[in-house]
């Protein structure tokens, strides 16, 4: 009997989006409650109410910190964007005015893209990283909370990514700029652990 | 700042030392259920009396606050395997917390004694 487990995604929305001195002892009483009898739409009413409760208590305890959080994050992404920008602007002038060896070679801009896919994959986990570091209650809530922060992006004016083409760089753009981020807010909340749970 | 001394009821407000009704609730059923109120346990007792079903996040958040306005102690008991290896929590009301629940008690009975409109109607 005490092996059989209530609604796994409840559960594991309990365990990651909740907080606070008596986490596990409330994660304890509903796994209780669940096995002895209370069924699984009670659980998933009691998990919704306990993340919306957590989310509201971040809002009001965390929300600075949170803003901080994602405030450095954007600052560690923008700073890319500016440094990767002037460098893609700046390059085929100084390769102009100073002509390379190699540099009319196909080997020399793939080792330049590649080269660049690094350097973005380690700036967005940097990224990642801070912002778990800062805000490391409720490191998916962080990120979730940045995710939607970026749907601000259209009201800024002066775009700083460009339209990549063809769109096979678009995709590896993102997808290291992604990869970066998830990868260095793993790391960051492994090393980093959840502070307020005893778990 | 002489506004809240002259009143104490605001100062008790601004402090939000008043005691919600949920709040209220919780110490109640802290009391019934005596050495083993856990969560789970106040919120068996609550739905018992109120016949309704109780939220157990929002026991714990009200017994956050009353924990942090020293109304309620709190203390880990050992962890079961029927709870997934988890520790319960149990709670008990301190001196503070019984003062504030009689002083309630008493402020509800001057108030309600005397209202017709709270005797119970039967059909």
């Amino acid at each position: 009997m005490s092996s059989a487990r209530p609604p796994r995604l409840a559960s594991w929305m309990l365990r990651q989006l909740t907080a606070g001195p008596h986490a596990e002892a409330l994660e304890g009483d509903l796994l209780e409650a669940w096995r002895r009898g209370r069924d699984n739409g009670w659980y998933w009413r009691q998990v919704l109410v306990a993340v919306a409760v957590n989310l509201l208590r971040l809002g009001r305890s965390q929300g600075p910190r949170l803003a901080m959080a994602i405030a450095a994050s954007w600052a560690m992404m923008l700073a890319w964007f500016v440094f990767n920008n002037s460098l893609v602007e700046a390059l085929p002038s100084y390769l102009r005015n100073h002509p390379h060896p190699y540099s009319h070679d196909s080997e020399f801009w793939i080792t330049l893209f590649v080269a660049q896919a690094l350097v973005r994959l380690l700036i967005f986990a940097v990224s990642g990283a801070v912002l778990v570091r800062i805000q490391r209650v409720h490191p998916i809530v962080a990120s979730a909370a940045l995710l939607m922060s970026a749907s601000l992006w259209r009201f800024v004016p002066w775009k700083l990514v460009p339209v990549l083409d063809p769109p096979m760089h678009a995709i590896l753009h993102y997808l290291t700029a992604i990869v970066g981020f998830v990868v260095g807010a793993l790391l960051a909340a492994n090393f980093w652990r959840r502070p307020t749970l005893s778990r | 700042m002489i506004f809240f001394y002259k009143f104490p009821i605001m100062e008790d407000m601004r402090r939000r030392d008043y005691l919600s009704q949920l709040e209220l609730m919780v110490l109640l059923a802290i009391l019934r259920t005596r050495e083993n109120a856990y969560g789970m346990s106040i919120v068996r007792e609550i739905e018992r009396h109120s016949e309704r079903e109780v939220a157990l996040a929002g026991i714990y958040a009200a017994l956050e606050r009353l924990e942090a306005k020293g109304l309620v102690r709190s203390e880990r008991g050992d962890p079961t395997p029927e709870r997934g290896g988890k520790a319960r929590t149990y709670f008990e009301v301190t001196g503070a917390g019984l003062k504030a629940l009689r002083f309630a008690h008493a402020t509800f009975s001057r108030l309600s004694a005397g209202l017709t409109e709270l005797t119970p109607v039967t059909v």
